[in-house]
């Protein structure tokens, strides 16, 4: 996170949360953001996971994101494409029963590479600040989503020179509609006037002109 | 700044005490060092956030040891130093005020005061 995003952002909760330090700040930001990753997915990371052939069905995969994250839910899964000119191969069948832990429904007879794509979420805080770690981006489009989540379980906390139940309820219920914002943005990739779905695979959404992104409809 | 270390701690709930004269002091060290000690089990029963990354400490000697506390919450445990020390008196008038700055103690820590 650049350091200047993370400073308005507590600068702002500081303003609005008399009495509260820092270090309670930062707990409740791990939690807000936990909340807001789990409800909206929209921390995902592309996995590239070698398959060796003629594994035992069952066999378990690993699943290990790049950075500091917990793998809260497997999106989808494809085979790497044949050639430079599509953007995914077939789509396999897979499961994650445990997280971080990928079986296959077929195992290949022949060693395959798949692009495992998994939603993340926070892990606990490894900076030395003790802030909780996310991609800058989401701090950056969500401001406000998140500033609602904090304000609203901020204010919730019982006996605190802060406490204020009105305003939480109404701040709880801001971040969840937020939450439910990002979904929906997520699930279109972002993309304003998006529907809701795609084409086929057959159909390679290139068709409609759009790069054939794996949404989750 | 004020209140770092347990001396000023000790000079501060003095001065509410008006026991600043050591002829001998009216509070011995002992009883304020005991009443410092007391108040951070005290403050972290109201205020649990306070103590996330700040340990209780125990103090016996009235020396330039830091005590670790928010800034803005270092005048409770004073109020409670003061009001823990004025228990012992059974003057009425300083019942009175021992009660007065144990609620004050509890009203800096959990409210807009």
């Amino acid at each position: 996170m650049a350091a200047s995003d993370i400073t308005r952002f507590m600068n702002n909760a500081r303003l609005r949360l008399t009495g509260a330090t820092d270090e309670t700040l930062q707990q409740e930001l791990f939690n807000v953001m936990d909340e807001f990753f789990k409800g909206s997915n929209v921390w995902c990371e592309d996995l590239d996971i070698p398959i060796p052939g003629q594994d035992p069905v069952g066999t378990i995969y690993q699943l290990t994101p790049s950075g500091p994250s917990l793998i809260d839910k497997l999106a989808w899964v494809f085979e790497l494409p044949t050639t430079s000119t599509i953007g995914r191969g077939a789509a396999i069948g897979a499961a994650m029963q445990v997280p971080g832990e990928l079986t296959l429904s077929l195992q290949p007879s022949s060693t395959k590479t798949y692009r495992v794509t998994v939603v993340l979420t926070v892990q606990d805080p490894v900076a030395r600040s003790g802030y909780v770690t996310f991609p800058a981006w989401v701090l950056a489009k969500y401001r406000l989503t998140l500033l609602d989540g904090l304000f609203g379980k901020m204010y919730s906390q019982p006996s605190k020179p802060y406490t204020n139940t009105q305003l939480s309820v109404f701040h709880m219920r801001k971040f969840k509609i937020g939450i439910a914002s990002a979904r929906v943005e997520w699930t279109r990739n972002n993309t304003y006037r998006q529907q809701a779905w795609r084409f086929p695979a057959f159909a390679g959404g290139s068709q409609r002109g759009s790069s054939g992104w794996a949404g989750p409809v | 700044m004020a209140l770092e270390t347990v001396a000023k701690y000790i000079t501060a709930a003095r001065v509410l005490l008006q026991d600043t004269k050591n002829t001998p002091y009216r509070y011995p060290d002992a009883d304020l060092l005991a009443a410092l000690s007391e108040a951070f089990p005290e403050a972290k029963k109201l205020r649990p956030d306070l103590f996330l990354v700040t340990p209780l400490q125990d103090f016996a000697v009235n020396d330039a040891t830091v005590v670790v506390m928010d800034p803005m919450y270092r005048t409770a445990l004073v109020y409670y130093m003061v009001g823990r020390a004025q228990l012992r008196d059974d003057e009425e008038t300083q019942d009175q005020r021992a009660a007065a700055f144990l609620s004050m103690f509890a009203a800096k820590l959990t409210t807009v005061s």
